[in-house]
């Protein structure tokens, strides 16, 4: 990677479980890079939008999405980052138990980068994240801001 | 809303009386036309009768008065033919008085004196003798009795004409009251017709008015009916995806930690062998039974509830998903789509040696083909899973017009179906019988709910260890209205 | 529903007293004698008893005018229409 500063994941998800494995299955891909961890909604907007937490200062970040938050819906925090000209190049991937094809489509439309479901099947879910490593390794993380 | 549907139809009952009256009075007419007519033939005879009677009294009495100029006998002798002529003509003048006055007893009494009339007259002049006058009666002054007589007798028959005459007037009279009748009667009729058409009519308009604002009225109560069931029907259905994907997600959690367990698991029976090998003292007793077969058992329960659980969450998931798919309706050619559905199953047939025969001249019907496909397949796919163990299955798929409606049936000779459990095969997760095939008892539930979206409707026969059918009857011509909501 | 049968009703039977008003022929089977005092006028003539048989009736009419006069006569009838301006006639049959 040409970027010399590491890439912020950035954690949003309200299950502490799927968070838990989320993470386990990151750090046996292999990948070692900072996870933030929010478990709703605002917290994490308000990480994002608030200047003084700027993202930009802590080099690029990675957007890990759950759709099914409490306190919002997950695609309008996923359009308000898109419409953010700050942040809209950010990568997003949205994680969710949904397969239904129109909030697939919709999560698309909005600007999401990758759309992994949460597969019961734990072999899956654990090749998806693996998968998600692989992604990680080869993707331009852009500089916030930039 | 009251609807007085009887009104019209107690209408045309009077209306049939009108007619028939109309009828009648024309009968009437033509009747009495026809009665007083011959009534008034029979008078005119009369008449002419009368004058018949009339000529013959007046040719009596020429002939007689004629007859009386024979004075002398030389006359009688010189004129004998002259005389034989006029007593021919006076005797059948006689005759024809008698049979013409046949129905008159009082001229029929005249004839008697009549003819001594004429014999008195005759032995007067000479023209027979008192031989042969014989017994007939005496008559002083023939010719003044003769006047008299034939007077009288004109007098009658003028009398008789004269009251026939009256007799047809009357008659005539009649005639015009009859008519008069009929044609007031006919002319009430035609009122009282006319009157009953209209208010026929009146009511005809009013209570198609008042069955268009019923209508009006039932129509909105349909559209807010259905828009509530729409509603409803909506919410279950977004209930159904919520449960569905909220239920999944603590599965993610259970089956994730399942796998770490497992892990650990692997990990632990690896140190176990460890210890083992190395300081078997420090093993409590029951340890190796504990991670070598307690938890492996156990994680593997969890395990296959997980994902026997997944497949039925995700059952829901699919039947929310058929309910709120768009139908396109299309033609439908059944021959051609049934056989493309079993050449899809092709292979699993020939697996089970099932035989599947299409009935030739299948209906065309306009519906979806997404959904009558997947009607078809899923009864074919249950005919061939769900056979009898020790005979070749053998389906056969038929199907006719009834009315607005196809109705497929779907036969086959499998095991069958206890009929305690027709209602319950169509549940979700609900199966009957024994449970040696694979499956979550989700495709007859899914039939159903399709079927039921298409405006059909589906039944089941079947008796145990011979085989069931399934009848499924499909509209010909699929609307949106006509559908149920699902 | 109930007015046009009972109209039908009236009306034809109307008909059939108009038609049959002017029909009465009397008793037909039974025969009377007419007796006419004097046949050079119309004046009514004497009715009789009424006889069973046509024969009957000549006896007896005949009988009863043995002593008459030539310009008396009769006639035994039967199936007379009632006299109309002291004029009988339209008789089924009569005999003398």
């Amino acid at each position: 990677m040409s970027n010399p500063l590491p890439v912020t994941i950035i954690m949003i998800e309200d299950d502490l479980g799927h968070a838990r494995l989320i993470e386990k299955n990151i750090r046996r891909a292999g990948i070692s890079n900072h996870i933030n961890h929010f478990d709703n909604g605002t917290a994490a907007l308000e990480f994002l939008f608030n200047p003084a937490s700027d993202p930009a200062r802590h080099g690029p970040v990675l957007i890990l999405l759950d759709l099914n938050l409490p306190d919002m819906s997950g695609t309008a925090i996923l359009s308000r980052i898109k419409e953010n000209p700050r942040l809209h190049r950010t990568p997003v991937v949205v994680l969710t138990t949904t397969d239904d094809k129109v909030e697939i489509q919709r999560c698309y439309d909005l600007g999401c980068n990758v759309y992994i479901t949460k597969p019961v099947n734990y072999e899956s879910f654990a090749d998806a994240i693996r998968q998600l490593g692989l992604f990680l390794s080869v993707i331009q993380i852009p500089e916030s801001g930039g | 809303m009251v609807l007085d549907l009887r009104a019209p139809i107690s209408l045309r009952g009077k209306w049939i009386g009108m007619i028939l009256l109309g009828f009648v009075a024309l009968a009437g007419i033509v009747g009495s036309a026809a009665i007083l007519m011959t009534m008034n033939q029979r008078q005119m005879d009369g008449v002419a009768h009368a004058y018949q009677v009339e000529r013959q009294v007046s040719a009596m009495r020429v002939s007689l008065l004629r007859i009386d100029s024979f004075r002398r006998k030389r006359d009688i002798e010189r004129r004998a033919d002259e005389l034989k002529t006029y007593r021919t003509r006076l005797e059948s003048a006689i005759a024809s008085f008698r049979t013409l006055t046949s129905d008159n007893p009082r001229q029929q009494a005249r004839v008697p004196l009549l003819e001594a009339l004429q014999a008195q007259v005759l032995l007067d002049v000479g023209a027979i003798t008192k031989e042969e006058f014989g017994e007939s009666i005496r008559v002083e002054d023939p010719l003044g009795m003769l006047d008299v007589l034939t007077r009288a007798m004109q007098d009658e028959e003028l009398r008789l004409q004269r009251f026939r005459g009256a007799e047809m007037r009357r008659i005539q009279y009649g005639f015009y009251v009859v008519l008069g009748a009929a044609g007031l009667l006919l002319i009430v009729v035609a009122l009282l017709t006319f009157v009953s058409l209209r208010r026929f009519t009146l009511d005809l308009v009013n209570s198609r008015q008042a069955l268009r604002d019923a209508n009006a009225g039932l129509e909105l109560a349909v559209q807010e009916r259905t828009a509530d069931l729409k509603r409803a029907n909506g919410e279950l259905q977004r209930f159904a995806y919520i449960v569905s994907h909220d239920l999944r997600s603590p599965l993610v959690n259970v089956m994730g930690f399942t796998s770490e367990l497992e892990l650990a698991t692997k990990r632990l029976g690896e140190m176990l062998v460890e210890a083992r090998r190395t300081r078997p003292e420090t093993l409590f007793p029951g340890t190796d039974e504990l991670i070598e077969q307690d938890l492996p058992e156990a994680i593997h329960f969890i395990r296959t509830s997980t994902q026997k659980m997944d497949r039925l969450i995700n059952a829901i998931l699919q039947l929310s998903r058929q309910g709120s798919r768009a139908l396109t309706p299309t033609w439908l050619d059944m021959n051609r789509l049934l056989g493309d559905v079993v050449e899809s199953m092709k292979m699993r047939a020939e697996q089970a040696g099932a035989q599947i025969i299409i009935a030739p001249e299948q209906p065309e019907i306009y519906c979806d083909r997404v959904a009558i496909e997947q009607i078809m397949s899923n009864l074919i796919e249950n005919a061939i899973k769900y056979r009898q163990p020790d005979r070749p299955p053998v389906i056969r798929i038929t199907g006719k017009r009834i009315g607005s409606h196809a109705e497929f049936r779907v036969a086959d000779n499998g095991r069958g179906i206890d009929p305690r459990d027709f209602e319950r095969v169509f549940d979700l997760f609900r199966r009957s019988g024994a449970q040696d095939q694979p499956g979550e008892g989700i495709g007859l539930a899914n039939v159903r709910a399709v079927v039921y979206r298409l405006g059909g409707s589906i039944l089941l026969e079947s008796e145990l260890g011979v085989g069931s059918t399934f009848i499924l009857s499909i509209p010909l011509h699929y609307s949106e209205e006509q559908s149920q909501v699902s | 529903m109930n007015v046009g049968p009972k109209c039908a009703c009236l009306v034809l039977a109307a008909c059939f007293v108009l038609a049959g008003c002017s029909d009465g022929k009397g008793q037909d089977d039974v025969w009377y004698g007419y007796y006419y005092d004097d046949l050079r006028e119309n004046a009514e003539g004497a009715l009789s008893r009424p006889y069973r048989t046509a024969q009957e009736c000549r006896i007896a009419m005949q009988d009863y005018t043995m002593e008459a006069k030539v310009t008396s006569g009769f006639a035994c009838a039967r199936g007379c229409a009632p006299p109309r301006d002291g004029a009988i006639a339209n008789c089924r049959e009569v005999v003398r």
